[in-house]
């Protein structure tokens, strides 16, 4: 049984992630910090383990094997490389980082500390994507001369009201 | 937020680092409570080919939204969202395209849980490319490269008249 906390609970993805980890019977969710008590109450309320305020106090003071990492995109660079530098395999939630100096980090201290660093992108799930990526990399349909996707809702993600650190240009991000 | 970013790796994974970026940006003011803009394109330039990676908080309805196609030199793939979506080749052939089977697929790919567990339990199992970190840390590249863009002033080619 894997022990795998939760680092930050900003990014509204991870409640679907969590459950989906729970079915899979193979994982033992330990603990969840985030700075957010409304995020902290819902963990609790939904999810077991202890829940902390800071991220610190979590890996110092539980057992793991893993972590998952929905913060903020610019938490999820200090996060990624605590975690690393603690050997903890790590699930970071898209984007990689908020920029790439923090991606180039994150990559580096996976590297370093040879343990696994996943980009959940939630489309790579999608069974006809994945096959049509598979039928243009095989030359299935030729020469690939234009790759195009719309990404497009009403609402914006939760997470952008929570976050104040957010500020320009954050659709590229 | 985070929206032009599954473009972004996409074009990474199939067609590399772009040599040029370019885009814009608006706010719709349709939300007057986001400071944000709420529309993005960016336009991805390679040798021979191109991509984009659109994205919009004020579309309304589902038209269009999350799909992706691949325009090939002999065929073109429609790529439906989520999990039940279709997948659809058109060629000379077939000009008004015919869905594509898609394969049965290990269970590990069934979400992220899955894969990553199996990640760690096989240190031999390639994590599915889309969620490596090199090709994730390709595409912050050219999202780094696409803000750099957007972040210069527009000229405004109207007031120039």
């Amino acid at each position: 049984m894997h022990r795998i906390a939760t680092l930050g609970l900003h990014h509204d993805h991870v409640w679907s992630n969590l459950k989906e980890l729970q079915q899979t019977g193979r994982a033992k969710l330990v603990a969840a910090a985030d700075t957010d008590h409304e995020l902290q109450n819902r963990y609790q309320s939904e999810f077991p383990g202890k829940t902390y305020q800071s991220y610190e106090k979590l890996l110092s003071d539980e057992e793991l094997d893993a972590v998952y990492i929905f913060g903020s995109n610019k938490l999820s660079e200090d996060l990624t490389v605590m975690a690393c530098e603690r050997g903890l395999h790590c699930l970071v939630e898209k984007p990689m980082a908020s920029n790439l100096e923090g991606a180039n980090r994150m990559y580096d201290s996976a590297v370093s500390a040879k343990v696994r660093l996943m980009i959940n992108w939630p489309f790579a799930w999608w069974p006809q994507l994945r096959h049509g990526i598979a039928m243009a990399q095989a030359g299935e349909i030729g020469k690939l001369w234009q790759v195009k996707y719309l990404a497009a809702h009403q609402d914006r993600s939760n997470w952008v009201a929570r976050d104040s650190s957010v500020s320009g240009f954050t659709m590229l991000s | 937020m985070d929206y032009c970013c599954y473009g972004a790796v996409l074009a990474e994974l199939l067609l590399g680092r772009p040599t040029r970026i370019s885009g814009t940006k608006i706010s719709t003011g349709f939300k007057p409570d986001l400071s944000l803009e709420d529309n993005a394109i960016l336009v991805l330039t390679y040798p021979n080919a191109l991509a984009t990676t659109e994205a919009s908080w004020t579309q309304i309805g589902k038209l269009t939204s999350y799909s992706t196609t691949l325009y090939g030199s002999e065929g073109t793939l429609l790529i439906e969202p989520n999990h039940d979506g279709k997948i659809r080749l058109a060629t000379q052939k077939q000009p008004d395209g015919i869905e594509i089977e898609v394969p049965e697929q290990p269970d590990y790919f069934g979400n992220a849980s899955l894969h990553f567990l199996a990640a760690i339990e096989d240190p031999d199992l390639d994590i599915y490319p889309l969620c490596d970190a090199a090709h994730s840390r390709g595409a912050q590249w050219i999202l780094e490269d696409g803000i750099r863009v957007l972040s210069q002033p527009a000229v405004d080619k109207s007031l120039k008249v």
